[in-house]
């Protein structure tokens, strides 16, 4: 049993600081495994990318690089409203703590509000790999609009397709959207929906786990020496940040110079 | 029960003799029951410092850099993520063990993509001997 005049500290822990070293270890050593879990995910980008190059990057100007830049910018804002909120919890200050996961759950949910758009976005387009997906490169460079969000981007790549054909380049210039195979770009969908997905998932669980924790702040648990639950929510909640920082560029900003 | 009752701190004065373990190497960081607290400017500004270098990505994706284009937004986004597990994550203050546990997982993730890529990137060096095909 816990000491009578210290009820936060577990009977195995000799001081708060000791406990609080110990839970913040966990953490790291689940986050750890979270890094090795997406690992796999980036391994089969990396490996997928090299096969297919260029329908990796064709694929990636197909996206909607204006949400993704706004979504980046939304996640980082959840992940300082939760690094303040877990502040809130070292002082013991739980209104502050409430006030500041609410600002966290809401830039989350905006996160996923913008997300939801981009599926439904390739849901309509037909690019969501599976029986239903549907394109055609070849028409794509003379068709203007239906399959594509971005005309300017089409119009862009007419343009840059033409100027470089004279003078010899390697890959990565000149990409012909009729050379490209619509396997391989169901591929590149494929990595986008499973790694986005993932991520979306995690942020799901979390804003279950907020929900949670304004309950708990609501009810005065958390103090100085024990708020070791909203500190290791926090570094989950970052560590999902730290996937988007990621995803952000290997998937949106691949194919934007072309 | 006010808010104030629970949140002040309840520390007697009898923790630095408590137990061996908090005075020694890692476990000594700071007074018991007094987690080190950043002020919220340190944390405005690694926000600033995380909204500018996402902009710096998403405009430098737009010019055609070559080869050099997926180092840059490595580069950055690599950038970032040290931004994030140093201050946001606390890894700057917290125990040295944390950070072996971090870059651990890092590092595997570093082994599993060379070995792979060394698998995949030097497939067609040698040629399949006829038996197998």
């Amino acid at each position: 049993m816990s000491d009578s005049h210290k009820p936060e500290l577990a009977h195995h822990f000799n001081t708060y600081q000791q406990q609080r070293e110990s839970c913040t270890l966990g953490m790291w050593l689940f986050v750890a495994q979270e890094v090795l879990f997406f690992g796999g995910l980036f391994a089969t980008y990396v490996v997928y990318r090299n096969m297919y190059h260029d329908a990796f990057v064709y694929g990636s100007s197909k996206l909607n690089v204006s949400l993704g830049f706004i979504n980046t910018l939304v996640l980082i804002l959840s992940s300082v409203t939760m690094a303040l909120a877990v502040r809130e919890a070292q002082l013991g200050r739980n209104k502050g703590i409430i006030k500041f996961l609410a600002a966290t759950f809401l830039f989350g949910a905006m996160f996923l509000g913008i997300k939801t758009v981009e599926y439904k976005g390739k849901w309509e387009h037909n690019l969501v790999p599976g029986i239903h997906f549907n394109y055609d490169p070849s028409h794509e460079a003379h068709s203007e609009g239906a399959a594509s969000e971005n005309p300017a981007v089409d119009h862009h790549e007419v343009v840059v397709a033409d100027a470089v054909e004279a003078p010899s380049q390697e890959k990565s210039h000149a990409i012909d959207p009729a050379n490209i195979d619509p396997g391989h770009l169901q591929i590149f969908f494929a990595v986008y929906f499973a790694m986005t997905g993932m991520h979306a998932l995690h942020m799901i669980i979390g804003m279950g786990i907020i929900i949670f924790m304004m309950i708990q702040a609501s009810r005065n648990k958390y103090i100085p020496q024990s708020h070791a639950f909203v500190e290791n929510f926090g570094l989950y909640w970052h560590f999902v940040d730290l996937i988007w920082i990621f995803l952000f560029p290997l998937l949106y900003l691949l194919g934007r110079h072309i | 029960m006010s808010e104030q009752d629970i949140s002040e701190p309840q520390l007697d004065e009898a923790t630095p003799e408590e137990g061996p373990m908090q005075t020694t190497g890692e476990w000594a960081n700071h007074e018991d029951g007094d987690p080190h607290v950043s002020d919220v400017d340190m944390y405005l500004k690694v926000f600033g410092a995380l909204f500018v270098l996402t902009i710096i990505t998403w405009a430098v994706a737009f010019i055609d850099l070559g080869f050099l284009s997926t180092p840059v937004a490595l580069a950055i986004a690599v950038l970032k993520a040290s931004l994030v597990i140093a201050f946001f994550m606390h890894l700057k203050d917290a125990a040295k063990i944390n950070w072996v546990v971090g870059m651990a997982a890092i590092f595997m993730v570093l082994v599993l993509l060379s070995i792979i890529m060394s698998d995949y990137s030097t497939r067609d060096w040698i040629p399949y001997p006829d038996s197998w095909m």
